[in-house]
This record gives structure tokens, sequence and C-alpha cells, in this order.
């Protein structure tokens, strides 16, 4: 998914998610559409009985690399501030918010930046996917910055 | 509906073909041969070794009419189809396990097997006409058994004078009937029925042994049962025995001769003491003095006799008169008997004597010990029907007499002298007659307060 977002300098700027998986991973694992994919919880109990529960980790980086300076870091959950980070909106659904906050643009200024999300364990934080992946033709999820 | 949706684990687009890639290490097969019977392959390694394949053309089966075995004919080169020959004792072939029927023909081509030889072997085996010897199978033990209880030989015949030889007859009972050893130690010639030679002894008879073992064992028996009975009787006689010894060594002490500290047996002297025949010894000679003290109940002592020490009697010196044993002293004319109880005299009088040494002392002590010297006593009159008692008080430095009837029914009297009776008759007239005159003056007073002043 490439996002390509644009937040206003000086205000808060919400934006919604969701994350879907595909239901079946056996008898159909090409041509895929809309419709072979389900929301995907972010907490629960996995297969083998355990609990499970993820966060968001959403940060805007100074360059679409991997070693980029990380200007903006939000971790969200469900019950951070949904108004200035962000939040789990809907953890059953895989519905989540994220929020680049009028101190976050202050700190940018106005341009365009490369951004990334990703899927963290709730408790140690541990990257278990980016939802942002690099492209080849330098697709990097981004936000631009504009002054109004 | 949400901004942005995220898609996990989607396909991607398919990707262009990618470049050739180098050549792979693997073996190069090529054909070495090929022709109409043969095809030969050649593979090279990477590493540089090379193999030659077999032909893989497959050798065809000659396929005979008879038999379904193939052999491979060396003649020929070929496989063919044959039948197996039977094993022979040149020609190795095909054997067979035996059937009942191959036991019983004797089959040359079939094996036996341990479980037909435990069935078969007594069929096997042919006995003798007479059964003497027998193979059977046991099935309660599983196993094959050699009977050979039915062996009997006449031995009349048999060559006796071989050595370790075991020889056995029977009668037409098939019973035992006799045995001969040839064991070595034995020199015997001659076998008879009914006897049994043995080795242990030679040239004779296990049944003349026997005999006697069993007469030697009934005697052991009746022995035994001899020994039963006797050894309580050896025993009590050995208790016996043992307290006889026991006897004769308190008797050996005995016969040492007495010493005047040991003693001992003595032998008479002949003279003063006498023997008889059967052991009765006798004082000889002697006599006692005159008027000795001896035993004699009859004996009268005449004289004086003096004792210088105590002189104990045990019940009491007794006059034949009285028998009371009461010591009893007499002059011929009185006599005073001393009783543990009475003191009695026919004298007229009792004199009790005290001539001490000194005429300033003397004293005649009456003790009634439990009454703290206490003067007692009961007098009789002469009629003897009254009787009075008196006793003292302590009369050390004392004067009280006290007299006293026990039956209080009769004045205490006092014998006292006549003259003190007269004194007292005279002092009671002289009190009576002070009495009247009290009396008449009492009365003069009484008139004389009785008149006016």
């Amino acid at each position: 998914m490439y996002i390509d977002c644009t937040a206003v300098k000086g205000e808060n700027t919400s934006f919604s998610c969701g994350i879907n998986i595909v239901s079946d991973t056996t008898t159909k694992i090409t041509k895929l559409n809309n419709s072979d994919f389900s929301p995907f919880p972010l907490s629960g109990v996995d297969e083998n009985g355990d609990y499970y529960g993820y966060s968001i980790l959403f940060r805007i980086l100074g360059a679409p690399t991997a070693d980029a300076k990380v200007l903006v870091e939000h971790v969200i959950t469900a019950n951070t501030d949904i108004e200035t980070e962000g939040q789990i909106t809907d953890s059953a659904n895989g519905q989540f918010t994220f929020v680049i906050s009028k101190e976050d643009t202050d700190v940018l200024g106005v341009g365009k930046f490369p951004i990334q999300i990703c899927l963290v364990d709730e408790d140690t934080l541990e990257n278990v996917y980016t939802l942002t992946l690099g492209g080849e033709r330098d697709e990097f999820s981004k936000v631009q910055i504009v002054q109004v | 509906m949400a901004d942005f949706q995220f898609y996990l684990n989607r396909q991607g687009v398919r990707g262009a073909k990618g470049v050739k890639g180098d050549k792979g290490d693997s073996p190069i097969v090529s054909v070495n041969k090929h022709t109409d019977n043969e095809y030969v392959l050649q593979i090279d390694n990477p590493d540089g070794t090379q193999i030659i394949t077999p032909n893989l053309v497959g050798q065809q089966i000659v396929v005979n009419t008879a038999g379904d075995y193939v052999k491979y004919d060396r003649v020929s080169n070929q496989f063919v189809t044959v039948e197996l020959p039977s094993a022979t004792g040149e020609e190795e072939g095909l054997i067979r396990l035996a059937t009942d029927a191959d036991y019983t023909e004797r089959d040359e081509f079939s094996a036996v097997t341990p479980y037909g030889l435990v069935q078969h072997l007594p069929s096997l085996i042919t006995t003798s006409v007479d059964n003497l010897i027998r193979v059977f199978y046991d099935e309660p033990t599983d196993s094959m058994v050699l009977d050979t209880s039915k062996i009997y030989e006449d031995i009349s015949g048999v060559n006796t004078t071989a050595t370790n030889a075991l020889n056995i007859s029977r009668d037409n009972t098939n019973e035992i009937n006799a045995l001969k050893s040839t064991a070595i130690g034995i020199d015997d010639t001659t076998i008879t029925n009914n006897k049994v030679w043995s080795s242990s002894k030679t040239n004779s008879e296990i049944s003349t042994v026997a005999n006697e073992l069993v007469q030697t064992q009934g005697d052991v028996t009746a022995l035994n049962a001899d020994m039963t009975e006797i050894k309580p009787i050896v025993q009590a006689h050995t208790e016996s025995i043992s307290s006889i010894n026991d006897s004769i060594s308190n008797l050996t002490g005995k016969t040492n001769p007495a010493t005047t500290t040991t003693a001992g047996i003595v032998k008479p002297d002949g003279e003063t003491i006498t023997v008889t025949a059967d052991g009765t010894i006798t004082a000889a000679g002697g006599s006692a003095p005159d008027n000795m003290v001896t035993t004699d109940t009859t004996q009268v002592i005449t004289g004086r006799k003096t004792f210088d020490n105590a002189v104990t009697v045990g019940t009491g010196i007794k006059s034949s008169s009285i028998g009371d044993g009461s010591l009893s002293v007499s002059d011929g004319s009185y006599e005073t008997r001393i009783s543990p109880e009475s003191l009695y005299s026919t004298a007229y009088q009792l004199r009790f004597v005290s001539e001490p040494a000194t005429k300033m002392s003397g004293v005649f002590r009456f003790d009634n010990l439990s009454r703290d010297k206490m003067l007692s006593g009961m007098v009789y009159n002469e009629t003897g029907t009254d009787y009075y008692i008196f006793h003292t008080g302590n009369l050390v430095g004392s004067d009280n007499i006290t007299i006293s009837n026990p039956n209080n029914n009769v004045a205490a009297k006092i014998n006292i002298s006549q003259a003190l009776l007269d004194r007292i008759t005279a002092l009671e007239a002289t009190v009576a007659s002070l009495q009247t005159q009290i009396g008449e003056i009492s009365a003069k007073l009484d008139t004389i307060n009785g008149e006016e002043i």
C-alpha cells in the first residue's frame, strides 16, 4: 500500500487505516481480489491459544532509506490520544488512525517526507510487519506538509 | 470507510524473466555404445571421473517348455528356464522336506526336520523281536525315550572274565534274577540263579551278603529297640553310680584313723574297751565313786552334797510325796516348800532372817514390781471364810496403810494388838462423854441466849 497524504502545517491532521488479510491461503493464492480479504484483528488469541496484541508504529523519516533519521514517531495503541497521536479504534477489525499533529508539522516544516507504518508487538515493540514497504521505483509512503 | 487500506499477503506483480544462470555442476551423460544388443552409456562427472554403464539391453530369457526356474547357461550365454534337479550325492540340487510317506519309504531326497525326527524316529528304529529295546516318543516330557527296561541276557554263557561288565539275567517273568559285575577286583567264575555277586566282597554272593545285611539290619533294628529300652535303665544306673561315688567320696574322709582333732575310725584296745564279733564295743573295768550322782531315778543320795556353783533344776526338785515341782526342804519334822507361787511351811513360824554383816542394815523387802514396792497380801482367817486383802503404799518414809475388802460387804477389819484395841475403846468412850457434855453446854447456852438481860 502506498500512502500519499497531505497535512496542513500548524494543524492536527488524522488519517484512518484498515488492515486486511487473506482469508484462505491454501486454495487461492493468485489473482486475489478484495473479497478474498478479511479484516485483520490487532489483538486476540492465536491458533495455539496464546494471546497476541499489536500496536502501530508511525514514523516520519528524513529520507526513504532504512537508516534514515526518524523525525517524528508515534506509538499508537487503543489508549493513545486520538487527537494528537492516533488510536486503534477497532482492534477486532484492524481499524486505526494516525495523526500528524501540529507539533509534528512544526518540527517538519513544509515539504515532502517519507512515512513508515509498522505493526509491532504491543509489549516488546518488536517490528512484526511493515505495512508501508518501500518500492523499487522509489515508491515510499509519504506525507506532504503544506502551508495553506 | 478508512482513508487507506492495507492488504497483507497479497501476491505482487509477476516479475520479469531473469538472466540465464551459470551452468551447474552435473554429470554429462553420453552414449558409449549403441547396437542391437548393446546399449552402454558413458557418464563424465564434474570431478573428472568417468563411469561406463553395463549393457542396459536386458538379457532375454529363453523359456523352455519345461521348468519354471531361470538358469544362466554359460554355454549359450543365455538365461533359460529349467527344471531344478534333485540333489544327489554327486550333484547339488533340490531338496524338499520329508513327508510322512518319505519317512515310511525311506526317501533319499527329502530332508529330515527335528520335528519330523521326533515324530518318526520310533518307526525308523527296528527293535528286537522280543522288544527289549524300545524307542518311543514320550508326550508328557516331549522327548524321545530309549527304553531298555526289558534288556536281559542269559548270563550263563557270558564271558565272566571280562572286566567292567554288568551282566543281567531275568527269569521268565522278566524279573532280574541275577546280576554279575566283572568290575576290577572281582574274581568269580560261576553264576547261579537267585544269586548276586558283589564287587565289595570277593567271591561272595550279594544275596548272601544281602541276607546278612537284612539280618544285620534286623539286628540293628532290634538292637535299636533294645537300646531304647536300656537307655533309661543305664541312665538310672549311671545316676546311682554317681550317687554311690559321692557316698564313697564322703566315706573317704571317714576311713582315716581318728585323732583328737580329726574324726575317723577307731580300734578298741581290747582291754579298756572290748569288741564283740558283731562289732559291739564295751567299756571294761572301772567303778563309779560312792554316792556319785547318777541318772538312776531311784538313787538315794546320802550325805552332804556341796554345789560350788549354780544348780539348775529343770522341772524342780520333787518330793515323792508331793510331786508338784516344788523345792522341798525338810528336817524330818517340819517341811517348807517353795513353789513358783507359794511358800508353804509346816513349821509354827516362818522366819525370814536377814543377817548382814553390819547389824545396822538388814531389810526384808517385799517387792511387787508392778506396783512400785507395795506390800500386798491376802490373809485368810482361821475358818477360811473371810479374807483380807491389804496393800501398802510407799512404805519408805510413809506410814500409810490401806486396808480394803474387795467384796465391800464386810466392814474392814484391822487386826491390831489387843492393847491397842483397848486403848481405842477407851478413847471412844471419852469422846462419847465429851459429846454429851458439849450437848449439855450447848443447851444451857441456848437457854441463856434466850433470856433477856
